[in-house]
Parts: C-alpha cells; sequence; structure tokens
C-alpha cells in the first residue's frame, strides 16, 4: 500500500507507543535509622530512579515512599526534610559562581540565613577540604572538587539521610580514595547518618556500607547486611556474580 | 522572612551571573535602542496619513509605536523569562538540585525571573529616555495613577502567561506553544505597531481576546491623553478579570506540570 505521506509518519500518530516503561517494578524495602546501603547493579538497572523516588525529586506512580512516617508524594518538601541529594551531575552547579556563591544559593533554598548560613559554608568548605578555592569559580573546579562541593551542598542542612548517586563516577583513583575517606570517617563516622549509595565500585560498597542490595531490570534481586555475605561469600564480587548468574538461569 | 532572603538569594544569583557575562548585559541595552530609532523614521515616513485611527491617541505615529513596541517587548519578556528560566535551570542540570531543596516550585518558578524583571524594566526605560531626550516622545499629559495601575493589572496577566509558558516547557520541552502563540498573536493583533481599528473585523474580535490588546490601549491612553481609571473603566476591569482568573490558575498549572514531571519521570529532560 502506498501512503500519500511517509508510512513512519502514520504509524507515529497512529500506532504510537507508550513512550513510558517501568523503571522500577514490585520493590518492597525497609531501611532503618543508621543503616549504609550500597545499591549495585548494572546501568539502567534502577539505582538512580529508586534513590530519587526515596529523595522526592520523582513520584512513585503506584504505591507509596515514605521517609520519616511522611509520604513522598502528599507530604513531599516534609518527606525531603532530612533528606541531603548528592547528585552525580556535574552540572548540577553554576559554573559561573564560586563555591562559596553556589552554598549561599542553595543554602537559602534550604531555609538557611545569615549568620548561620555564612557559619555552616565555612564548616563545610573545610570538612570537604575546598579550602583556599571557595572562592574561585566552579567552572575552574577539577571533577573531585565539584563532587566534594556536592557533598558539601547535600550536608547542608544536616541531613539525617544522605542519598550519593554514584559519587565517586568521574573521579581519578586518588579522587576516589580522598572522597571515600571524606564520606567513611568525616560525613558518616561522626553522626548515626544513614547513607544511601548507588554505585558500580565493590570497594566502596563494602568500605561505606553495612548492607547492600542488587538490583536487576527495575527489581531488587537481594538486600543482605554485607557481614552475611562475608560470611559466605569470598568478598562482595563473588556474591554479586552469584546472585546475578542465578537470576540469569531463572529467567 | 525567609521569603525575602530566598528572593535576595535568587537576585543575587542572576545578578552575579549576568555580570559575569559584561558584553551580553550592555549588548541587550544596544539592542533596545533600534526599535525605538526605526520606529522614529517609519514615523516620518506615515505621520498625517491615517490620523484618524490614531486620533484616539493623540495622533503622533513615533509615540503610538514606541509604547507599543517597548511594552510589547516588555510583555514578552514576562512571558519569556518563566520559561527560559526553567530551561537554563534544566540545561545547567541545576534544576533537579533546586527541586531537591526545602522550596517548593512555584517559589522558585516566580523569584527564578526577578531579575529579569528588573532588567527588563531598566531597558524599559531606557528606550522611553532615548525617545525623550532625542526624539521628542511627550510625557506631559501623562497619567501617573492610571499608569501604575493599568501596568500593575497588565503585568500579572502577563506573569500568569508567562507561569503557563513555564508549565509548557516543563511538559513540552522545545516548542513550548504558549510563548510561541502569544508572541506571534501580540505582535499581530495586540496593537503594538498599528492601531487595532485598522484591522478587519474578524481580526478586531479575535485582538479582544488577548491581554496585550487592553493593556497597550490602557497604558497608551494614560500617557498620551491622561485618561483617569474611570475613563478606562471597562478595559481594566476586562485586564483584572484576566489576571484574576488566570494567575491562580497559572500557579496549579505549573505545580500539576512539575507533578506530573516527577511522577512521568521527565522533569531533568529537555
Amino acid at each position: 500500500m502506498t501512503f500519500p505521506v511517509p508510512k513512519r509518519y502514520v504509524d507515529y500518530l497512529l500506532f504510537r507507543k507508550n513512550q513510558y516503561f517501568y523503571a522500577l517494578d514490585d520493590i518492597n524495602l525497609n531501611i532503618a535509622d543508621g543503616d549504609r546501603v550500597a545499591f549495585l547493579g548494572v546501568n539502567g538497572a534502577g539505582k538512580t530512579t529508586l534513590l530519587k523516588l526515596i529523595g522526592g525529586l520523582l513520584y512513585p506512580s503506584t504505591g507509596v515512599i515514605e521517609v520519616n512516617q511522611c509520604d513522598t508524594i502528599k507530604e513531599n518538601i516534609k518527606s525531603r526534610k532530612n533528606v541531603g541529594f548528592v547528585l552525580n551531575e556535574e552540572r548540577s552547579f553554576y559554573w559561573r559562581l564560586s563555591g562559596v556563591e553556589n552554598l549561599e544559593f542553595f543554602g537559602v533554598l534550604d531555609n538557611l540565613n545569615g549568620e548561620t548560613l555564612r557559619y555552616k559554608i565555612k564548616e563545610l568548605i573545610r570538612l570537604v577540604g575546598l579550602e583556599g578555592f571557595e572562592h574561585k569559580q566552579v567552572a575552574t573546579y577539577s571533577s573531585g572538587m565539584k563532587q566534594r562541593l556536592a557533598l558539601a551542598r547535600g550536608l547542608l542542612r544536616d541531613p539525617k539521610i544522605l542519598i550519593l548517586d554514584e559519587p565517586t563516577r568521574t573521579l581519578d583513583p586518588q579522587a576516589v580514595q580522598d572522597v571515600k575517606m571524606l564520606i567513611s570517617n568525616k560525613i558518616h563516622d561522626d553522626k548515626q547518618r544513614t547513607l544511601l549509595i548507588a554505585t558500580h565500585r565493590f570497594d566502596e560498597a563494602e568500605e561505606l556500607c553495612n548492607k547492600v542490595c542488587i538490583m536487576k531490570k527495575g527489581k531488587l534481586l537481594a538486600c543482605v547486611p554485607i557481614q552475611e555475605i562475608k560470611a559466605e561469600y569470598q568478598n562482595l564480587e563473588s556474591y554479586y556474580h552469584s546472585v546475578m548468574n542465578e537470576i540469569e538461569h531463572i529467567i | 522572612m525567609m521569603i525575602y532572603a530566598k528572593m535576595k538569594g535568587f537576585l543575587k544569583r542572576d545578578y552575579l551571573i549576568e555580570s559575569r557575562y559584561k558584553l551580553n548585559f550592555i549588548l541587550n541595552f544596544v539592542n533596545s535602542i533600534f526599535p525605538v530609532v526605526s520606529f522614529f523614521f517609519v514615523s516620518k515616513l506615515i505621520n498625517g496619513s491615517d490620523a484618524e485611527s490614531l486620533a484616539r491617541y493623540g495622533g503622533d505615529y513615533f509615540s503610538f509605536a514606541l509604547i507599543g513596541v517597548a511594552f510589547t517587548r516588555f510583555f514578552q519578556l514576562a512571558v519569556d523569562t518563566f520559561s527560559g528560566s526553567i530551561k537554563r535551570a534544566q540545561m545547567a542540570g541545576c534544576l533537579e538540585a533546586i527541586l531537591s531543596s526545602q522550596t517548593d516550585s512555584k517559589t522558585v518558578v516566580l523569584f527564578s525571573s526577578i531579575y529579569s524583571f528588573l532588567t527588563a524594566g531598566i531597558q524599559l526605560i531606557f528606550m522611553f529616555l532615548i525617545g525623550t531626550l532625542f526624539l521628542g516622545f511627550d510625557f506631559s499629559n501623562t497619567n501617573s495613577l492610571s499608569l501604575v495601575v493599568s501596568l500593575i493589572i497588565s503585568l500579572f496577566a502577563f506573569v500568569s502567561l508567562g507561569i503557563f509558558s513555564a508549565a509548557g516547557t516543563v511538559i513540552y520541552k522545545q516548542g513550548e506553544p504558549i510563548g510561541w502563540v502569544f508572541g506571534a498573536i501580540s505582535a499581530l493583533i495586540g496593537g503594538a505597531m498599528f492601531p487595532v481599528s485598522i484591522m478587519p473585523g474578524w481580526l478586531q474580535f479575535c485582538s479582544k481576546i488577548i491581554p496585550t490588546t487592553y493593556a497597550l490601549d490602557t497604558i497608551r491612553l494614560s500617557v498620551l491623553q491622561g485618561y483617569s481609571i474611570d475613563m478606562m473603566g471597562k478595559e481594566l476591569l476586562i485586564l483584572l478579570l484576566m489576571s484574576v482568573i488566570l494567575f491562580p490558575l497559572s500557579l496549579r498549572t505549573f505545580n500539576w506540570a512539575v507533578e506530573k514531571g516527577k511522577k512521568d519521570g521527565t522533569l531533568m529532560s529537555y
């Protein structure tokens, strides 16, 4: 059959496929105060989507997510009150502004102001090791420095829950080490903060977390304390591959 | 108190970023001179050719066109600035970081545009300064109270359209229709460059449904003819009705668009 207009246009208009897909399916998860959970899985497994749902940046199409007893849809701002989000997006800062100017802006958005905010920023700049660079434009920062700044921003309102989306993704080995030390020694060590980390790095999960959740194609395959894994398997990597292989067989 | 601090925060952010692109800032001002001068020469060409349609506004085409062009530009900015600020935040990758803060999306969209309004306001004043000092524009008949009232009511109507446009940007990303439709329609039928009365009847009818027509009419009449609020009661009432209906509706629509974006997972795509 010949169409007066290209067939693909007619198909687009008449038989357009649903542009949406289910990023997560049948997830049921409880995270206790002070837990440090690593979410492992291949790209597209749904790790970031799950963290954004917990952080209230996305809404579930069905089901409920409660953070500190607050429904993330019905009480979105309240549910985010004690949540800090460290995005993996390097561009999530205003590059023409300095580190301090960025933190000032995001701090005001988090209801901090005046001397409290200035003191907080000074403290955080010292904590993440950006002293001496805080007044330089973010455009001049290395990836590692931007990641440190992102950590500082995530900690502005001193959250009980800190969500880190692949915090070491774009960093060189030394910077990875530095950021890991920063998270384990300074950010988590002195506070009983709940950490939720999406990562591809087994060493990161082992060093920073006490629980591991493995995801694939939007499903949560396992969520186990690292101690249990270590008792049964050689290391986290062996456990991860065994879970993945098992699922491959079932599929 | 916190609202004031947030407003100041947005203003400071935009001022600092803009001040680091100095050439762009200067060029925007230079660009605002060209339409003023162009319409001055066009007025020399056509002055007196159709005095009847301009009589309601005092008969001088340059004064008529300067108000039309300068305010249409200002109102267009009011419409574009909201979607522009959302688009910039999306492209800069900052929108997610902003929306993960303790500030609601309505406050974000409103405050993101204050700086643009201020600079556009200064450009507007600059255009009239050029017109007055060098090209003979006359403010002597102006009824200040009517002008301020007309401006405030008009602004609410255009800010509402701007927030609708921002909601369109959140949903449609590129090719957001509201700003485009408003830009195209207002330039053609809103009476920016020629009186609405010279258009065919059906176009005159269409012009009655857009706020530009009433906004320009009331501003021209208060500046050029010194009309009081009473004398423009009907036009101001229509504008007021548009604003009262559109403003809360636009905020709700924007909120709905953000919620939809969060549900569909499309908030950050552009």
